[in-house]
């Protein structure tokens, strides 16, 4: 009821609304076939155009992911190399610092365990150590003991020599040449039986032949200086 | 000779892109659309190309096309608003404010009892802005407000140009020596 009431005043209002459109229901005019033909050509074009389109974003796309990708590998390159690099380098710095000539030949396992007790190889692994530090440290207090020996009669040499003063050494070296081995032959001998432990009555001093002086002087000078350098280092470190 | 396919096929073949079947389309509406056409356009050429432009839209934007309503609504539709945004373009129509006319339905009574041909040709003689305004009402069937939006004017502008299409559509057929009385 509401409805046709609506639709009355609908009507009522708007009378003529839509009142020819049955008149052009059947009215079909023929249009000339060039239409179609041009539509036909626009709509290839516009195929052509989409084609063209579609081309130029797939090549879009591709420059895009290349660029990408190409990004990547290099990020990625960079990334290895470094590592790559600095390894070299130490593997370089390696070669160089362990020559043949820096590298002690290890002694052999057999010789090492030989000098080894068989009481300390069969102790527990803490009694192990403590043997091997004792056997350290005596060999060790015994090393300074002869070194402290070898030094109090190098000292007792020096003193009993005339000491000649530092100019006329430099002259007589000036003038005459050095004779080095009758001169060095006396001290080289002491210190050498000191390290070897030889007895003093091995040696025959006396059958050596006499060094002159001056000569000894200039050999034993800069072992005075040695002898304090040694002592200092040798205190510095044990403090 | 074009192949006929039913509308459906015919409506996802044009929504691929097909070439027959935009050519099955066109043939089966580009009569009434051209009459469409003829209507809003007096020059034949212009309503060509407002066929052509029509059914270029229909072709681009059939993938939009539900399917809900008919297709030849949703066609005409397109080449009308094809048409009219034409007129607005060129600046073509002109319309005039509201005048208190007294407006009757005395004319399209009599305009009704004319052949379609006879019809048109009278419709072309008004000027555009009458044209544009009848036509959207009269024959399409389209309200005050839905030509208001679509021809960008106020409602009170469109009953305006309504009814000065009737007035001028009066003396049209006084001219032309057909008598209202006559068909009454």
């Amino acid at each position: 009821m509401l409805n046709v009431n609506m639709q009355y005043q609908e009507q009522h209002q708007e009378p003529d609304r839509g009142k020819l459109a049955t008149h052009f229901e059947w009215f079909e005019p023929e249009p000339p076939k060039e239409v179609w033909e041009q539509l036909d050509m626009r709509l290839d074009s516009e195929d052509k155009w989409k084609g063209r389109k579609r081309f130029i974003y797939a090549m879009a796309a591709s420059l895009v992911l290349l660029a990408a990708l190409s990004f990547i590998f290099f990020q990625v390159e960079e990334g290895t190399q470094a590592p790559v690099q600095e390894f070299a380098e130490l593997t370089e710095s390696i070669e160089h610092s362990f020559t043949p000539e820096t590298i002690a030949a290890p002694k052999p396992e057999k010789a090492v365990l030989a000098e080894v007790p068989d009481e300390v190889k069969e102790a527990p692994t803490t009694q192990v150590e403590n043997a091997v530090v004792a056997v350290v440290q005596k060999e060790e207090e015994e090393a300074f003991e002869q070194v402290d020996e070898l030094i109090a009669s190098i000292e007792e040499i020096v003193e009993a020599e005339e000491i000649i003063p530092a100019e006329k050494i430099s002259r007589e070296l000036s003038e005459e040449p050095l004779m080095l081995s009758p001169i060095t032959e006396t001290p080289v001998v002491r210190v050498a039986d000191k390290l070897t432990h030889r007895q003093p009555e091995e040696v025959d001093i006396k059958a050596t032949p006499k060094k002159p002086k001056k000569e000894l002087r200039i050999k034993l000078g800069p072992l005075q200086i040695t002898h304090k350098n040694y002592r200092q280092k040798t205190n510095t470190s044990r403090s | 000779m074009v192949k006929v396919y039913p509308e459906q096929e015919i409506i996802k073949g044009c929504q691929a892109g097909e070439r027959k079947h935009q050519h099955a389309l066109y043939e089966r509406y580009h009569r009434k659309m051209y009459g469409v056409c003829l209507r809003y356009m007096t020059d034949p050429d212009l309503s060509q190309d407002m066929l052509q432009e029509g059914f270029f839209k229909v072709f681009k934007y059939i993938k939009s096309f539900k399917g809900t309503g008919s297709l030849e609504g949703w066609i005409r539709r397109i080449v009308v608003h094809t048409c009219v945004e034409h007129l607005r373009r060129g600046k073509k129509v002109s319309f005039s404010g509201l005048e208190n006319l007294n407006a009757t339905t005395t004319e399209l009574d009599a305009i009704s009892l004319l052949s379609h041909q006879e019809i048109l040709n009278v419709i072309q003689k008004l000027p555009p802005g009458y044209r544009t305004d009848f036509n959207l009402y009269v024959v399409e069937g389209y309200t005050h407000p839905e030509i208001s939006k679509l021809l960008n004017i106020s409602v009170g502008t469109s009953k305006s140009q309504l009814a000065k299409s009737k007035q001028h559509l009066r003396r049209l057929l006084a001219n032309s020596n057909i008598r209202m009385s006559q068909h009454a």
